[in-house]
């Protein structure tokens, strides 16, 4: 009993560091003070400053047109293999060969991106990125997918002795069962490529960058200018934080209502 | 043929493969130290209230983006005066890697349920034979699990120390990002990252194989 108090104190002590990082930067986010520490009233300069920050702009733009492209290419492709492999059960290479690329450690996966477009001869920029994300994505939307159900052969079967069509069938029986998986997969493939630095890294080129990259340059050197001090990164931060956290919530959203269905 | 060859002798490479090893394999202990008293109160002792809020607590960091936690803990350790360093890049791993470590380590565990402690206390075995006979060979999937995912993470970690290690964080993804992308031995580069890779599918091929449905989520 005594060893259960004391293990409690000491994860309640953990889970509380472990936020800790996160709630003095969204605090800071919010301070008069442009470096972290002193308080010194409430502003919300920071995030006006965003608005008027050209870089930021450019990075997220490039940032959410890569993330929704790849997100929708990868489900689309790991759907029609999905689909395919539910009615070829016994072929289980495929479910091997998605795990590689979920364990590689990132660095190794973004120069061998990097190289397979070098022997390409790809001129590097916002193609190289988006192929490079949707790599990996099929990977984490097909394994998504594959735990959902995505084809309802007896249901598309009825409905074919019924008069529909193939397409028909699949458009208005399969398509609309199969949706919470689709859209779980979507988000989470918009979740990985949005916040992805490293493999982005290796395959961009001169003068496309992505938002991770440009906090990254910035967090290496803080102070160099107005847009880049430490509580202007913060409120940049904060709201990347909320984007990620409300995907998050959906995802979990989800998984609970599909859990329900089930039962 | 000859490029493996160099990577493996050279010894400005050598000394920063070693270097990340000892880095890793620190981080590896640190995190399994802080992760294992979590996961056996979260096995044995939390009520059943308790659990899924703690459990969530600790998994939500998943979802938050490595970049903006690497950049908080920095922000974190500057305010409270540590700076960048060994110390702190050590514990910047750790605090990333942590939720890595614990879901294994949680998996493994809560197969053992309290009863089957009481039932051994009841019939005579001390606490040493519990751990011994018991905690340990339920925990040891999840260990193992856990300490290869976080080794390897580690291992080829380019974000935590180059941003929170300072002068000591030129590590395995510093060199391999400096032969490639700042420099012109890209095929050296390659080679290490190509070493590292077949060890690391190797390894998890193994642990999937071995311990299947014992420590994986999928």
């Amino acid at each position: 009993m005594k060893l259960g108090k004391i293990l409690r104190g000491y994860v309640l002590a953990v889970g509380f560091l472990l936020y800790l990082p996160i709630f003095l930067m969204v605090v800071n986010s919010f301070n008069v003070n442009p470096f972290i520490g002193e308080w010194r009233g409430f502003t919300l300069r920071w995030y006006a400053l965003l608005f008027r920050d050209f870089e930021v702009i450019q990075g997220l733009t490039n940032s959410l047109t890569i993330a929704v492209m790849s997100a929708l290419l990868s489900v689309f492709l790991a759907l029609f293999t999905s689909m395919f492999m539910v009615n070829h059960g016994k072929f289980r290479v495929m479910d091997a060969l998605v795990y590689p690329p979920i364990v590689i450690p990132e660095v190794v996966e973004g120069v061998a991106l990097m190289m397979a477009f070098q022997y390409a001869g790809a001129s590097f920029g916002w193609l190289t990125v988006m192929i490079g994300h949707t790599a990996f994505n099929v990977a984490f939307a097909y394994i998504i997918l594959n735990s959902t159900r995505v084809r309802f052969p007896e249901l598309e079967g009825a409905a074919r002795t019924l008069g529909a069509s193939p397409l028909q069938a699949f458009l208005k029986i399969s398509l609309p069962l199969a949706m919470p998986g689709i859209s779980v997969a979507i988000a989470i493939t918009f979740l990985l490529s949005f916040t992805n630095f490293i493999k982005t890294l290796y395959t961009t080129g001169p003068g496309f960058y992505t938002l991770p990259l440009l906090i990254w340059n910035r967090a290496r050197r803080p102070g160099i200018s107005e847009y880049a001090y430490p509580n202007a990164l913060n409120a940049l931060a904060t709201i990347l934080l909320a984007l990620s956290l409300i995907i998050a919530l959906v995802f979990t959203a989800f998984t609970l209502k599909g859990e329900g269905n089930n039962n | 043929m000859n490029n493996y060859i160099e990577a493996l002798t050279n010894p400005v490479y050598l000394s920063v493969i070693l270097y990340s090893a000892q880095i890793a394999m620190l981080t590896t202990v640190v995190t399994l130290l802080v992760a294992f008293p979590i996961a056996i109160y979260l096995t044995m002792y939390a009520s059943n209230l308790e659990k899924p809020v703690l459990l969530a607590v600790f998994i939500t960091p998943f979802w938050i983006d490595f970049l903006l936690r690497a950049w908080a803990m920095r922000n974190m350790l500057y305010a409270i005066g540590m700076g960048e360093g060994y110390a702190a890049m050590i514990f910047g791993m750790v605090y990333e890697f942590l939720p890595y470590m614990l879901v294994p380590l949680y998996l493994s565990l809560s197969r053992l349920s309290k009863d089957q402690i009481d039932a051994a206390r009841s019939l005579g075995a001390s606490t040493g034979m519990i751990i011994r006979d018991l905690i340990v060979p339920y925990a040891t999937p999840g260990i193992t699990a856990g300490m290869t995912l976080v080794f390897f993470m580690s291992l080829s970690e380019f974000i935590i120390p180059s941003l929170l290690g300072g002068v000591q964080g030129f590590t395995m993804g510093s060199l391999i990002y400096n032969l490639i992308l700042a420099g012109d031995r890209w095929e050296i580069g390659s080679a290490i990252a190509l070493m590292v890779s077949t060890i690391v599918i190797a390894l998890t091929l193994l642990i999937v194989f071995r311990y299947k449905g014992k420590v994986m989520l999928f």
